[in-house]
């Protein structure tokens, strides 16, 4: 596809997402977000962002490199990996209020690019029993740009949407091109996520092209391009060895910052399983290891969730429900998990929704977490602010997180094929 | 065209945004009225472990005067004042005891921040005893905090609640004293007073734990709105929504 094509593809798409009234009630929506953080940023936050952080950070690439985890240079912990800070050099060069407009206002056109690869996902992979027209795709993806994750993922300046971008890429190429070469490069784009946000990270093992069929007792697995994926992702990531080898002190700060550091013990509203337990020992004096119970949570929904897609039922897309599985046990599992962290997860419902048969009674349970998500979580985090005292528990979330995994536990397990369609090897 | 100009609108506006130089000059300000008062409540002390660590006389003076488990201190203030360059906070103080009355307390006392916190030097402590920490600060906090140039010992998180976390290598206050590391988590609420005290062994093991007793009117119904949120979603699932097949 020529440039020309593509330019004339978007643009007709875009024609005919604007000429439904409520995507364009969403993009005004997505206007008054992106102004209300303008606003709020030059009158009270200009002090109080993430986007400080990542500012920061780049400048220190080229004053004292070996200094990135020293956390007294930042107003809040630098958590990501050293290459990072690299993808902010060029606001770096700007003075921090105009670099700090620039990056919400690039956050708005990525949103559009992320509608846009939404779109053709869901048009990849929508049942065949769905409607013929696109009015309810665009109903969705409508929803998604009016999500209230995004108001709190503007005013912080959060590198969220560059993550959910950078997964629809690689999603999109795995669903529509199976030679090794766009393998390769799906899972080099899922590398370059994992760099911006280690949010990621769980998705590496739904890479793997493995199945255990429990009828016939016998395992599939396609070493070759299982191992192509895994290089393609790991080649991005292990860049940043090259930093910790060169500076052993990053390492430290790396490992300190993110698994032992005193942030993971901060008492906060995040809904990770992990937090409601550190939460929970804080509040009643109870001794506790916030690595040990990370790895106990990380273990035990890691491997059951794991062991899920493993014997999962032939299906078509399966990998739409690894990336899905990835992100909840990441959300459920790591220490800090915020609203608008969401925004990772709420595409990856929608493609669901669309992607299962509509008759397939987990479908609701699909809607009723994208509705919760959408709308609702965000008041859960402002009663938070007025009950920790005696409460310091938004466990709501994780609630629906969890029904969720349960969600695609019983899709995986699920008979789908023949709702679905004939399932060709590499859809295994 | 209506669109156009509502788009045109929020585009000016933006780049006006950008233009205004709006930098806010923050009047530090203090957080309760007059005669406002303030319980703390010592929820745990492991005397045994604190000795060993502070020695016997870490109770004997200062902020742990006399502490124990269920012992209250409370603070009337008395006066909140901006003069000469600084923010004054008097109160009467009544150490921690056991009763729940308070008697009539000639025990007066002052604590004050500079107005202007680049006023402090280098390196400074927020006070000069451990636990290196004051009862108070000026409102807004983060504002004033990130203006001083705290002590390494300091490591401020003010992304959700403002806490300070203290960490105290062994022999830091004086020879032995204390005996092994220990870390402190001091949680202020929004009018900038303590609201919750922690001092942790490694391991995350409490020695002391106070906190200001103080529920806020509205956090009981919140909390039973929230579980009632809960159960009417899980009846409402039950009765109406449940697939039935």
């Amino acid at each position: 596809m020529s440039v020309l094509e593509l330019f004339t593809e978007t643009k007709n798409t875009l024609v005919l997402f604007w000429q439904r009234k409520i995507f364009r009630i969403a993009i005004f929506i997505q206007i008054v977000y992106l102004s209300l953080s303008i606003v709020l940023f030059f009158l009270l936050l200009s002090n109080q962002n993430d986007f400080i952080i990542f500012y920061e950070s780049s400048k220190l690439i080229f004053t004292d490199i070996g200094s990135l985890y020293d956390q007294t240079k930042y107003l809040w912990d630098f958590r990501y990996f050293p290459l990072s800070a690299f993808f902010f050099i060029p606001f770096s060069i700007l003075d921090f209020e105009a670099s700090f407009v620039i990056f919400n206002i690039l956050n708005f056109f990525i949103n559009i690019l992320i509608i846009l690869l939404l779109y053709k996902i869901i048009i990849l992979v929508k049942g065949k029993d769905h409607e013929r027209d696109n009015k309810r795709v665009i109903l969705y993806i409508s929803l998604y740009l009016m999500a209230a994750p995004h108001i709190l993922n503007y005013i912080h300046g959060q590198i969220n949407l560059y993550v959910t971008f950078f997964i629809l890429a690689s999603l999109l190429i795995f669903l529509s091109r199976n030679s090794n070469a766009s393998n390769f490069l799906a899972s080099l784009i899922l590398g370059i996520s994992i760099i911006i946000k280690p949010t990621t990270v769980f998705l590496v093992p739904f890479l793997l092209l493995i199945r255990f069929d429990l009828k016939t007792k016998k395992f599939e697995f396609n070493f070759i391009k299982s191992f192509i994926r895994i290089l393609g992702l790991l080649l991005p990531v292990s860049l940043n060895f090259i930093f910790f080898f060169l500076y052993p002190r990053l390492w430290n700060g790396f490992l300190a910052t993110n698994f032992t550091g005193s942030n993971a013990s901060a008492l906060n509203f995040s809904f990770s399983l992990t937090k409601l337990i550190i939460n929970f020992c804080f509040y009643f004096n109870l001794p506790y290891s916030q690595l040990w119970v990370l790895i106990t949570i990380v273990g035990i929904t890691g491997i059951l969730g794991f062991s899920f897609y493993v014997i999962r039922k032939k299906m078509k897309h399966s990998i739409i429900y690894g990336y899905t599985l990835g992100i909840l046990i990441m959300f459920l599992t790591y220490f800090d998990t915020w609203d608008h962290h969401l925004l990772n997860l709420i595409p990856l419902l929608i493609i669901i929704i669309f992607n299962l048969p509509r008759k397939e009674i987990m479908v609701n349970l699909f809607k009723r977490g994208l509705f919760f998500f959408n709308f609702l979580d965000i008041v859960f985090i402002g009663a938070w602010f007025l009950i920790y005292v005696i409460f310091p528990f938004n466990f709501l979330p994780t609630i629906v997180l969890a029904i969720c995994l349960y969600g695609v536990f019983r899709v995986l397990t699920q008979n789908l094929e023949k709702l679905q369609g004939e399932v060709t090897f590499h859809e295994i | 065209m209506r669109y156009k100009r509502v788009f045109f609108a929020i585009l000016i506006l933006s780049l006006l945004y950008c233009n205004m130089s709006i930098k806010s000059v923050f009047s530090y300000n203090f957080g309760h009225q007059p005669s406002n008062e303030l319980v703390w409540r010592c929820n745990i002390c492991d005397t045994e472990k604190l000795y060993t660590i502070f020695g016997m006389n870490w109770s004997s003076s200062g902020f742990f005067e006399h502490i124990d488990q269920g012992k209250k201190m409370k603070w009337e203030i008395i006066s909140l004042e901006k003069e000469e360059g600084k923010l004054n906070l008097t109160v009467n103080n009544w150490k921690w005891q056991s009763e729940n009355t308070w008697a009539n307390t000639t025990n007066q006392k002052s604590y004050w921040y500079y107005s202007n916190p680049s006023e402090y030097p280098n390196n400074y402590n927020l006070s000069k005893n451990f636990p290196y920490i004051k009862l108070w600060l000026p409102l807004p906090m983060s504002e004033y905090v990130s203006k001083l140039n705290l002590n390494q010992i300091y490591n401020i998180d003010d992304r959700v609640l403002f806490t300070i976390y203290i960490d105290v290598e062994s022999d830091y206050i004086s020879n032995n004293n204390p005996s092994q590391a220990i870390n402190v988590i001091a949680i202020f609420n929004e009018n900038g007073f303590l609201s919750i005290f922690k001092i942790y062994l490694q391991g995350n093991v409490v020695l002391l734990d106070i906190s200001l007793e103080y529920i806020p009117i509205y956090a009981i119904p919140i909390v039973i709105l929230i579980f009632g949120f809960l159960i009417g979603a899980i009846l409402f699932y039950i009765f109406y929504l449940r697939p039935r097949r």
